[in-house]
């Protein structure tokens, strides 16, 4: 066949316009894989091209158009070094065509193939796989006749659906099976995640210009500028048309919507279908095969993603299943005269099928096991991290800004670094985010910085500062001190009624609670508000867990934060003033106790020390009594109520003869009460001693001050004047002032002597019994023996009473004599008087002796004062005196004369010889 | 302290008896407390604080507690164990008696129980320390209370 210029320059236009298909399939790849990929997915169309090539110059030519080997592979033409024009045109033109087989591969395999185990791959394609097949197929078309077995058999594929795509689309399945799909693109339960592109308008510019170049794809296959080569053309667009809009109406039904693909993928489908047979179809078959070429792309797509195969663009649905529906439709479809094989339809159809399977057969056969080879050496897939980094950044170094913004977000999401600022590329929509997302990250560092400052404020503030919301709940935010204070932690967000629970009691609670309610109503003012603050000082009690309780004292400050006029919270501050509290109180507590030491002090300080330190040991042993009657007095009651107030009338005896009024007050209230309890009768319960047991606690109290006083002023003595010891009794100087107190008390005069009165002759533990019954038998006698002055002078006596103790020793013992010059006791007046308290009958009282009746006066509460006061009228001291002497294992006898005397002799047993430590009577 | 605080106290632990058993607690006689004041084998004590500071505790013998222990246990056989852990009943549910009869004012705390001898107690009530002996079925107890 004879070719003039005008083909030679028509499949060289053809050649440019399939060469042009690169870049198409390069836009395509790239737009419908994600960002981080796009690089490599280019890179790897632009290498694929240089490098098939290379190799198709090399080897592949010559092994498909080489002289033929049993119709097997080619023989001759290596690194072919063409002689004329044509050959050279029609290497160029097959060197694109193997260029676009190798390039389907890179799509499918996109985003998880290592770089340098595709270039491997691309040179199996293209130096063997697509040169063997094309041999079988094409093999003699650069002299005009099929010397291919297959081709020569009749196989018809006009401009490559099996040779050029099938081809591309077997080898990139071989690749699939091993490499395997993307990661997450199909989940542990079989759920498929969709794997969008990153730009689908340059994947939709990557379709028109392989549409474009398929001009030059199909319509230079005639090798010539001829009558078909228009009606090719035509033909070639009307399937791509078909595919479209039948991958579109099948497709949007069935997804729901017109999705991307369907459209791109539509096009190239009836493309790749009807390129085998475009030569010899009408023009409405054209359209029937470029339209079930889309549709079979659908089923093929659909079926890939049910066997969990991931292809990344949908390259083996387009190139794979449409070019074996379009080799088929050659035999289903094809003018069998302008096909011109002499082969019958079903013929033709077998043979057609039989180039599908071989075709197959081959690729797979040679493309897997190599491949799984090149695997075991150089893997196929890249590493989990380096996918994840995408391959742009893995695989080449390089990255696109829309990455690097997504690296310093996800830096920034990983590390918490605000500091970081992403990459601001001009003139990129990527670098306009940047610079918007680093503005909005400036403004928040400032607000993050501002926040660091309040919160070192809230760090190390000593008062505790928060703030309280309307519903009572503590804010997020709060000073570390709160934390202390409270004595607890993770404050924020609890409600601080529950806080308080902790340590204020109730009361305070409820009142806090009512605060509060004003304290958020905007309608009442703050001024008034504020002066309601129950908290401004309140005690904190925190239980110590062991039993008792840490007492603090807290100040609270409430601010309230309105906005619009509402009080939306208040800011407290709390202050633990504790410290504060304490040195105020304990201020106060000095200055009070020092008042009252001087007071006590004043009222002591007539009184000489020794006395004071021999009345304290005496109350102090009296009062001790007192409470040991009631811890473990009689079993009766009436008789401890007796004892008890034996010694509480010691007591104020004491007091009394001291003038320490305060003291006697004491025990004269304990007296009263035991009077009460002697009015209840028999009826007593231990319950009824209560207010004994106050009192006792009351009169101890007193005790215990004032020996501190003394002792602190003894002290102050020793210093002053030196050292003074604790001596002895003074009891004849003691009774003396006595006296002399209770008849000034009285209007009396008295004078009192104790000639060879020695307290030495008394066992020192007996010497306080002794000190109380002469004490009780002074009081009895300035009080009912001695008369008053007048009386005196009327009845021929001196106005001054007298009274004398002295003490003899004889064979019965120690005798006590003791002797007033009073009125006497009158027999009858005694009778009477314990008729009238109901001691005695009539019946009784009529029968007595004059000695019985006298004997009365011993009774316990038997007394004939007129007037009981504090120092008579109760009747106990002579009942004191009689329980004494029996103590003291002594002897009572009493003589008296009505108008003359009343003189009571005491006997007691000798004393054993006194310790030789024992301190000398009278010192003052 | 006051003869009506004294009183109520007092209430609030024979109350408590009588409502475990048909037994009444008898009050012994008060007094105030001294160092050489018993303390039996087991002894839980409250705090008192608020309005008035200071406070409780109330010490028993083993055959009380076994008894008080039969009482609402219906087990007389008690181990130590038990004993530590009635003595706790006890004396938290005379605690919580306390806040309901004391009132708002006054904050109870959380009991503590102790065994045997306790030297520091008297240092945890504030003096006057009153003690009143508590008799039930003829064992004694003792209740002892100091505040402000």
């Amino acid at each position: 066949m004879e070719r003039t210029a005008v083909d030679y320059i028509w499949v060289i236009v053809g050649s440019a316009l399939v060469f042009m298909m690169q870049a198409g399939f390069a836009m395509v790849e790239s737009g419908l894989t994600r960002s981080k990929n796009s690089i490599n997915v280019a890179i790897k169309n632009l290498t694929d091209f240089g490098i098939s090539t290379l190799c198709f110059w090399i080897l592949g030519f010559g092994l498909m158009f080489g002289a033929s080997m049993n119709g097997i592979f080619g023989t001759n033409f290596f690194l072919f070094n063409p002689a004329s024009v044509w050959p050279a045109v029609f290497l160029l033109f097959q060197a694109v065509f193997c260029s676009t087989s190798a390039t389907i591969v890179s799509g499918a395999v996109a985003e998880r193939m290592r770089f340098s185990s595709y270039i491997i791959s691309t040179i199996i394609l293209s130096s063997l796989i697509y040169p063997v097949f094309g041999h079988w197929a094409w093999g003699g078309f650069l002299e005009g006749a099929a010397t291919g077995w297959l081709g020569g058999r009749g196989f018809t594929d006009f401009a490559g659906s099996t040779v050029v795509h099938s081809v591309g689309g077997w080898v990139a399945l071989a690749a699939l099976f091993i490499i395997g799909p993307r990661t997450g693109r199909f989940g542990y339960k079989g759920e498929v995640q969709i794997i969008n592109g990153s730009s689908i308008p340059m994947a939709v510019l990557g379709v028109f210009l392989l549409w474009f170049g398929w001009i030059g794809f199909n319509g230079a296959s005639t090798l010539a500028a001829n009558d078909a080569v228009p009606g090719i053309i035509m033909r070639t667009m009307l399937g791509g048309s078909a595919g479209m809009v039948f991958a579109l109406a099948v497709g949007w039904p069935l997804s729901g919507k017109p999705e991307v693909s369907l459209m791109l993928n539509g096009a190239l489908a009836g493309l790749v279908a009807v390129t085998a047979n475009c030569h010899v179809v009408s023009e409405t078959q054209a359209v029937i095969i470029g339209g079930a070429g889309g549709v079979v792309m659908l089923g093929a797509s659909w079926l890939l993603v049910k066997l969990r195969i991931d292809d990344a663009v949908d390259a083996i649905p387009v190139h794979l299943a449409a070019g074996i529906w379009g080799t088929l439709a050659v035999g289903i479809f094809g003018d069998l005269e302008l096909l011109g094989t002499g082969l019958s339809r079903w013929e033709q159809i077998g043979v057609q099928l039989l180039g599908v399977a071989s075709c197959g057969a081959l690729c797979l056969g040679l493309s897997f096991p190599l491949l799984w080879l090149l695997n075991r050496f150089i893997p196929l897939r890249i590493g989990l991290h380096q996918e994840a980094e995408g391959l742009n950044k893995s695989e080449h170094g390089v990255t696109t800004e829309i990455n690097d913004l997504f690296t310093v977000l996800d830096n920034q999401a990983k590390t918490g670094d605000i500091g970081l600022r992403a990459p601001v590329e001009p003139f990129t929509e990527a670098g306009q985010i940047a610079r918007m997302y680093n503005s909005v990250l400036d403004k928040l560092q400032d607000s993050t910085v501002e926040k660091g400052e309040y919160l070192n404020i809230l760090e190390n503030v000593s008062d505790g500062l928060f703030l309280l919301d309307s519903s009572g709940k503590i804010g997020p935010y709060y000073s570390a001190s709160l934390e202390k204070i409270f004595r607890r932690s993770d404050l924020a967000g609890r409600e601080i009624m529950e806080v308080f629970r902790g340590f204020l009691n109730e009361k305070t609670r409820t009142t806090v609670q009512e605060f509060f309610d004003v304290a958020f109503d905007s309608k009442i003012a703050w001024r008034h508000v504020e002066k309601l603050n129950p908290l401004a000082e309140v005690d904190a009690y925190f239980d110590d867990h062991a039993g008792g309780f840490i007492t603090r004292c807290f100040e609270f400050v409430f601010t309230r934060v309105a906005r619009d006029g509402n009080v939306e919270r208040l800011f407290v501050v709390v202050r633990d003033v504790t410290e504060r509290k304490e040195l105020a109180e304990e201020i106060k507590k000095t200055r009070n106790e020092n008042r009252q030491e001087m007071e006590m002090l004043q009222r002591v300080l007539h009184v000489d020390p020794e006395t004071l330190v021999a009345f304290l040991e005496s109350v102090k042993e009296d009062s001790e009594a007192i409470n040991e009657e009631l811890r473990s007095g009689s079993e009766n009651y009436s008789r401890r109520l007796d004892t008890i107030f034996r010694h509480s009338h010691a007591v104020k005896g004491d007091a009394e003869l001291l003038m320490l009024d305060f003291l006697a007050d004491k025990a004269e209230a304990l007296e009263q009460k035991i009077l009460v309890l002697r009015r209840a009768g028999e009826n007593l319960t231990a319950e009824d001693f209560l207010p004994l047991t106050i009192s006792c606690s009351e009169l101890m109290g007193s005790i215990e001050k004032l020996d501190a006083i003394i002792t602190k002023w003894l002290k102050l003595s020793d210093t002053v004047r030196g050292s003074i010891t604790r001596k002895g009794y003074g009891i004849t100087e003691t009774l003396r002032k006595m006296a002399q107190r209770l008849a000034e008390r009285y209007g009396k005069e008295v004078e009192l002597e104790m000639p060879g009165f020695d307290a030495q002759d008394f066992n020192p533990d007996k010497r306080k019994a002794i000190k109380d019954i002469l004490l009780q038998l002074v009081r009895n006698s300035v009080y009912h023996g001695i008369e008053a002055p007048a009386k005196r002078r009327g009845a021929g006596k001196p106005e001054k009473g007298f009274i004398s103790i002295r003490t003899e020793t004889g064979g019965s013992g120690l005798r006590i004599i003791y002797r007033d010059d009073g009125a006497g006791i009158n027999a009858e007046k005694v009778k009477k008087r314990a008729l009238a308290a109901g001691i005695i009958s009539e019946e009784k009282a009529a029968s007595l002796s004059e000695r019985e009746k006298i004997l009365f006066i011993f009774h316990p509460g038997f007394s004939t004062a007129e007037k009981p006061d504090s120092v008579a009228g109760k009747g106990v001291g002579l009942s004191l005196v009689k329980e004494k002497v029996k103590e003291l294992g002594g002897k009572l006898s009493l003589k008296s004369r009505v108008g003359s005397y009343c003189e009571f002799s005491l006997v007691f047993p000798l004393p054993e010889p006194a310790d030789e430590g024992l301190v000398p009577e009278e010192s003052a | 302290m006051t003869e009506n605080d004294l009183k109520t106290l007092i209430k609030v632990v024979t109350n408590y008896f009588s409502s475990i058993s048909d037994t009444p607690a008898k009050m012994g006689m008060p007094y105030i407390k001294r160092e050489r004041d018993p303390v039996y084998d087991y002894t839980g004590l409250i705090g008192i604080s608020g309005s008035r500071r200071g406070g409780v505790y109330f010490t028993a013998g083993k055959e009380l507690l076994s008894a008080f222990g039969e009482c609402i246990l219906g087990e007389s056989a008690l181990d130590e164990d038990s004993l530590f852990d009635l003595v706790g009943e006890m004396t938290n549910t005379i605690a919580g008696n306390m806040r309901e009869t004391f009132g708002p004012t006054f904050l109870i705390s959380v009991p503590i129980v102790m065994k045997g001898k306790i030297d520091d107690i008297s240092m945890r009530l504030k003096p006057p320390v009153f003690s009143i002996p508590i008799e039930w079925k003829g064992y004694p107890s003792l209740l002892s209370v100091g505040l402000e």
